[in-house]
């Protein structure tokens, strides 16, 4: 009833995120409010143009901007000039779905389900609140909403099942996402990882199954943004340690109970005769 | 206080002893299913679906285990409050009138502990006698209880500063990195706590102590005869202070 099943990575959809592109508009970020109903959220300022700071139930889409010195190159009459400068590159982000999401084998209630499209979904109606998806992830996306109750990025799950592109990727005006099948759309980012670009999304941890769905690419200029943005390892190491204590403890449990019953019984049984023995042997 | 009276028997579990006892285990085992529930939601998704299925029919909900896992999460929390506060209760009782003994074996020199415990694992394992100066020198508590007992206190203390921490991480304002440290000590809390049951059902399920067994469960005495074979140095204590 809680099992999930998610589709192998090179099966549903994916979308490749080449950051290269973003201008940082904010179109996505509004077309996925208004595509899923989320109601508005109190301006926050921050050190950055990134607003809201971080996810919140209401956003599950929001552009990061990040600060970092990049190398740029300048041609003069007397050759090429190389210079190293500040630079500020926006990361449209939300959940990037992962292909074995921790956070729907963390769910007790069995409210994140994997959909054959390789969304990772919540089920409002079926979540209690415990927090346990957004302990397991790696990328602290879910969030608490007013309710009680956890939201995050369908992937626009209901779009794609009528043959649309989810409303971030539809609305985007200068190309940044490329949506499609996720065996092609992994093609792609190892094309570009071979042509030298920074790629994050291929060979993560097996904690999120190797693979997420949201591949990111950059070229150097921008790499930074993603090095800042991404964990270095996909894993959540306290609650890798959960889930391997919880396939240990049971069977050892179960081996414990039955091994302490027989020697319970055997060494009674062994003391019992020995107690009749040196009975016999006083009559005697 | 225990006694011993004319019909042979002692006392070893007063009224209050068994009756704080019979609390530990009705809440400890509540809080174990519940508790377990939310931790193995595969194995126990029966369960989960038994206790929700009423409540879902009656919510109109679709979704029976999913409100199964609210009741447990909710029940569990709630259990959870009760149990540190009868904890708290208790435990002041103990310091105040300091009754706590069960660590008495503790105070023996090591070399002997450990020879007390070879002997005590090796006789209800192996079923082997106890050698006699082992045998003469048994307290009420052995050992092997004060060893569990450690195990037992750790786990309590794990349980409920995390559970604590967890319940009320919002108003405390704990970031989601200290939560997940107090998950992941809440579980190995469980483990110990686990472990704890495992051994102490197996040391009182166990034939040779059943008079204790049924102590527990019953008016908390035993045969003096079966006192001084198990505990002849608690019988001593008590011959005295009632002489």
């Amino acid at each position: 009833m809680v099992a999930v099943n998610p589709p192998p990575a090179n099966e549903g959809y994916a979308v490749l995120v080449d950051i290269d592109k973003c201008i940082g508009c904010r179109a996505c970020q509004v077309a996925c409010k208004e595509w899923n109903g989320r109601g508005p959220t109190e301006t926050t300022f921050s050190p950055t143009f990134t607003n809201p700071p971080t996810y919140t139930a209401n956003d599950w889409k929001v552009v990061f901007f990040y600060e970092g010195t990049t190398k740029k190159g300048l041609t003069t009459p007397a050759g090429e000039l190389v210079f190293e400068q500040v630079d500020i590159a926006p990361v449209p982000s939300q959940c990037l779905h992962c292909v074995n999401a921790p956070c729907a084998r963390a769910c007790p209630s069995g409210a994140i389900s994997v959909t054959p499209e390789g969304a990772v979904v919540i089920n409002k109606d079926q979540c209690i609140g415990c927090g346990f998806c957004e302990n397991a992830c790696p990328y602290d996306v879910p969030r608490r909403g007013s309710d009680g109750k956890y939201y995050k990025c369908t992937f626009c799950v209901d779009r794609i099942q009528n043959g649309k592109e989810p409303a971030c990727v539809e609305v985007c005006p200068t190309g940044v996402f490329t949506f499609g099948p996720a065996s092609q759309i992994v093609q792609m980012a190892q094309s570009e990882a071979a042509k030298g670009r920074t790629v994050y999304g291929l060979n993560l941890n097996p904690y999120v199954g190797g693979q997420v769905r949201w591949i990111y690419v950059s070229s150097d200029r921008r790499a930074f943004a993603i090095k800042q943005h991404f964990p270095k390892d996909a894993v959540v190491p306290t609650n890798e340690a959960r889930e391997l204590l919880k396939e240990i403890v049971p069977p050892l449990a179960l081996v414990g109970a039955v091994g302490l019953t027989i020697i319970g019984v055997a060494s009674w049984r062994k003391s019992r005769i020995e107690e009749q023995k040196s009975a016999q042997q006083q009559k005697a | 206080m225990a006694s011993v009276n004319n019909e042979k028997e002692i006392e070893i579990a007063s009224p209050g002893y068994r009756l704080a006892h019979g609390l530990n285990l009705v809440l400890i085992t509540l809080l174990a299913i519940t508790g377990a529930m939310l931790l193995f939601p595969e194995l126990m998704s029966w369960l989960s679906y038994a206790v929700g299925a009423p409540l879902a029919a009656f919510l109109g909900s679709p979704y029976p285990t999913s409100v199964g896992e609210e009741l447990a999460r909710a029940s569990h929390r709630f259990l959870g409050e009760i149990w540190g506060l009868f904890l708290i209760v208790y435990v002041i009782y103990l310091l105040a009138f300091r009754r706590i003994h069960v660590f008495d074996a503790l105070r023996k020199p090591l070399g002997q502990q450990i020879r007390e415990a070879k002997a005590l694992a090796n006789h209800y394992v192996f079923g082997k006698p106890l050698p006699d100066d082992v045998a003469k020198n048994l307290d009420r508590h052995n050992v092997l209880v004060a060893y569990m007992a450690i195990v037992l206190v750790v786990g309590i203390v794990l349980l409920s500063i995390s559970g604590v921490l967890m319940v009320y991480s919002n108003y405390l304002g704990l970031s989601e990195t200290v939560f997940r440290y107090m998950l992941l000590l809440h579980d190995l809390g469980f483990y110990l706590v686990l472990l704890f049951i495992f051994l102490h059902l197996f040391a009182s399920l166990h034939p040779a102590n059943r008079p204790l067994l049924s102590a527990m469960f019953g008016y908390g005495k035993v045969a003096l005869e079966w006192a001084q074979k198990h505990m002849p140095n608690y019988l001593k204590h008590v011959k005295r202070s009632g002489s």
